[in-house]
């Protein structure tokens, strides 16, 4: 399974990834929306990893592009992020509408609470 | 309790303080992921220490978010709209949450919901944040063996619903509140001495979201067992089941 992981912070994406690693999967890691639609354009992922916080565009900005191409409509995309979820709600509407797997806190999610949430998504996909 | 939350509004003026609580997330954030990354690939020779990390610094990054929640609700103070909240489910869904740090301290946690209550009157998020703080504080208390569980609770008073969090240790209690506020009149540095900086502060967010709330944290008794507890209204809502 190919993951592609749009985190912001170079000193926690390491960690993740090598969560996911030893989890079996693949992981191309993106610091910016950016380089998110560039490695996702090398790599089609079988899921998206994503923080909405980031430098330049926000990760709002990156689903609306991300979900305008056809070949990336149905895959399955986790916000993990350091928005509080009542922050969130601002975009309540938006994220219903880009089909959003799961939400999760970044701050009080464990990794097994993440590993969770990914193996819950990619099942959806294989079912 | 009026000082403590004009205290805490003068520090919600504070842009730094503020932000500092923000960017204490992603350095608590490196350490609790690190350490729990290390625990489950036995990349350690002390597991036990690592747990004990990661444990700790997640406590840590929970106050930091009581801490901005508490401040967020003095800043609205006058918008926060109390919602029935379920308090059955809520000191279930706390009980759940602190065992982890139960069992890092080798205490035990009784959830004792005598009635039922239905809802109450609060701020959910709140209630939440406080009640953790509290249960945090308590689990890490030195006590003797024996003496080494903590009671998360609602029961019914003229007054209200009392939700607390309860301890064998009567002295360590009234000292904790006492200590907490001292610290918040800056007599002390941290409100809770012998134990870990950020969980004694739980106490002092914990008062502070209560007041919030308006309603009192006070030092409380419940089925011999001395803690922290706030008095709510029940909402009339109908409960259909």
């Amino acid at each position: 399974m190919r993951i592609l992981l749009i985190e912001p912070d170079s000193a926690l994406a390491p960690i993740y990834i090598s969560l996911l690693q030893t989890e079996g999967c693949t992981v191309d890691w993106a610091q910016t929306a950016q380089q998110a639609t560039y490695k996702a354009d090398e790599n089609t992922p079988d899921m998206v990893i994503l923080e909405i916080q980031l430098t330049q565009h926000s990760g709002i900005a990156f689903l609306h592009e991300f979900r305008s191409y056809a070949e990336w409509v149905d895959i399955p995309v986790v916000l993990h992020t350091v928005v509080p979820s009542q922050q969130l709600r601002l975009f309540e509407q938006s994220l219903k509408e880009m089909g959003i797997a799961q939400v999760l806190y970044k701050p009080q999610t464990s990794l097994r609470q993440l590993l969770t949430a990914v193996q819950d998504a990619l099942k959806k996909v294989t079912l | 309790m009026q000082d403590i939350t004009s205290n805490f509004d003068d520090i919600s003026q504070s842009v730094v303080l503020r932000s500092v609580a923000e960017q204490l997330k992603t350095p608590l954030m490196i350490i609790a992921r690190q350490a729990e990354l290390q625990y489950r690939t036995n990349q350690t020779v002390s597991p036990e220490e690592v747990k004990a990390t990661q444990t700790q610094a997640d406590i840590a990054l929970r106050l930091v978010d009581s801490y901005l929640l508490g401040l967020d609700l003095i800043d609205q103070q006058m918008e926060i709209a109390l919602e029935p909240v379920p308090i059955a489910a809520l000191l279930y869904d706390i009980a759940h949450e602190l065992t982890p740090i139960a069992k890092q301290n080798n205490t035990t946690i009784e959830l004792d919901v005598a009635g039922k209550y239905g809802q109450i009157m609060g701020h959910a998020a709140g209630l939440r944040a406080a009640l953790y703080g509290l249960g945090s504080v308590m689990s890490e208390i030195p006590l003797d063996t024996s003496l080494r569980s903590i009671k998360i609770a609602a029961h019914k008073r003229p007054t209200g619903i009392v939700v607390g969090v309860y301890s064998g240790a009567a002295e360590q209690m009234q000292s904790a509140l006492a200590g907490a506020r001292q610290a918040q009149k800056q007599y002390r540095r941290q409100s809770l001495v012998g134990m870990s900086s950020g969980s004694g502060a739980g106490v002092l967010v914990a008062d502070a979201i209560f007041s919030a709330m308006n309603t009192s944290l006070r030092a409380g008794r419940y089925k011999k067992k001395q803690g922290f507890a706030a008095t709510f209204m029940q909402s009339q809502q109908l409960q259909l089941v």
